[in-house]
């Protein structure tokens, strides 16, 4: 393969898999005619990258209605994985944003957020173990497939998911140590900074391995029964995932309106805005992860049944 | 009397879709194809992005159906709902483009004869 056929390539795969099986061959062999000799220009390759995303938002492609019915649930519930991903990172900025937040606010002010935060505690439990029967009911399959084809498939995800979490434990490792050792002052912009840095590489390692078992997850040969159950699970983590989104707007809402002060830190009855940059951020995170998730969702539920057609 | 617009939106001449069916109108044609007549006679270009997002339209429309070949260049050709499909957009665009001649010719109409002097 010549380097402008990996460059064609690799442009193709913006487009959903449907599509490229179906029109693949022929797009590629337009854009050579187009290109004649030469190499792909930016404007090029950007016309291209936005036709192959436009492709991927279109209900058909959404709801994957081209696969079977078992692939299309089984791509939809990887899907539905990688938006609880994304759920448990804007959760835990979330958690760290409002650790003593109800200190802060006053008693008859207080229901309505604590029933939206509990919301989002008892839905991230349920989902938390969705997803982890979810990973229990492929584990059969697993050795079987490592039995058979070796270790090698999944080597390389893997491998740099270990390196990636190991890195992550060493560097926790060190920040606690060296944490306790600085007091009150000491714990200004460098510590800040450094901690900003270990939170990005704690969000590395959770998409790394987010990416590992949907890579390898695709390489296993699954059972119907156990597609159903990864199905099943992956609609409950999906509603899980929109509770959280739903019931964090709802608690922000609601302490904005009530208690401003207590989302900037400020004194009590100090006025303030309701803004919050990590909550919005988390906000932000949590709502495009529900909408990945519900993606998901609808490709497991849409679509022909496998079930056989009555006769 | 004037017969009435249709209710639906007007085709434009410029969209890939007319473009493509207008392409095919006269014979069977693959992408690079296409692309080279619509520049020809419509002076549009169409990339390849552009263009096989149309054709995928068009298909899953049932105006346009994919011929068989054994190159990776496939041919596609007009199906009769193509036709009336470009039939109804050519009458649209008629219609605006006579709206537009006699309005014009009005305009002109109206206007003092001889320089300003």
């Amino acid at each position: 393969m010549t380097r402008r056929d990996r460059q064609l390539a690799r442009l193709l795969r913006w487009y959903p898999p449907a599509w490229r099986a179906r029109y693949g061959d022929e797009l590629v062999a337009m854009m050579e005619d187009t290109l004649a000799d030469g190499e792909p220009s930016v404007p090029f390759r950007l016309a291209i990258v936005f036709a192959g995303l436009r492709e991927r938002t279109r209900p058909r492609a959404l709801a994957a209605i081209d696969l079977p019915p078992l692939d299309r649930k089984r791509e939809g519930a990887l899907l539905v994985l990688a938006g609880w991903c994304g759920c448990v990172i804007g959760g835990l900025v979330f958690a760290k944003s409002t650790e003593h937040w109800s200190a802060a606010v006053p008693r008859g002010s207080a229901f309505g957020p604590h029933v939206a935060f509990a919301a989002v505690s008892v839905a991230a439990v349920l989902g938390a173990v969705a997803v982890l029967l979810g990973a229990v009911a492929t584990v059969p399959s697993s050795i079987r497939s490592v039995r058979v084809g070796g270790w090698a498939p999944f080597a390389r995800p893997a491998v740099r998911t270990a390196v990636i979490g190991l890195t992550a434990v060493v560097t926790t490792a060190v920040l606690v140590a060296w944490a306790h050792e600085i007091h009150g002052d000491g714990r200004s912009a460098p510590f800040g900074a450094l901690f900003l840095l270990w939170a990005a590489l704690i969000a590395t390692t959770l998409v790394s391995a987010t990416a590992a078992a949907i890579e390898c997850a695709r390489r296993l040969d699954l059972p119907t029964v156990v597609v159903h159950i990864e199905a099943a699970m992956a609609l409950t983590a999906a509603a899980a995932v929109v509770v959280v989104a739903g019931s964090v707007v709802t608690w922000w809402a609601l302490l904005a309106a009530r208690a401003p002060w207590s989302l900037e830190g400020g004194v009590r009855s100090a006025g303030g805005s309701g803004w919050s940059w990590p909550i919005a951020g988390s906000v932000v995170l949590l709502v495009v992860s529900a909408a990945v998730a519900v993606t998901g969702a609808v490709r497991i539920l849409r679509g022909p049944s496998d079930a056989p057609a009555p006769t | 009397m004037t017969r009435s617009a249709p209710k639906r939106p007007a085709a434009r001449p410029n969209d890939p879709g007319i473009l493509i069916l207008t392409s095919l109108a006269a014979g069977p044609k693959h992408g690079p194809a296409l692309a080279k007549d619509i520049e020809q006679f419509a002076g549009v270009v169409l990339g390849p992005g552009t263009l096989y997002g149309a054709l995928t339209r068009l298909e899953q429309r049932g105006l346009i159906e994919p011929l068989a070949s054994d190159d990776r260049r496939r041919p596609y050709a007009l199906t009769a709902a193509g036709r009336v499909s470009l039939s109804d957009a050519i009458d649209d665009m008629r219609r605006i483009a006579d709206a537009g001649a006699a309005r014009l010719r009005q305009a002109e109409g109206l206007r003092p004869s001889g320089a300003w002097s």
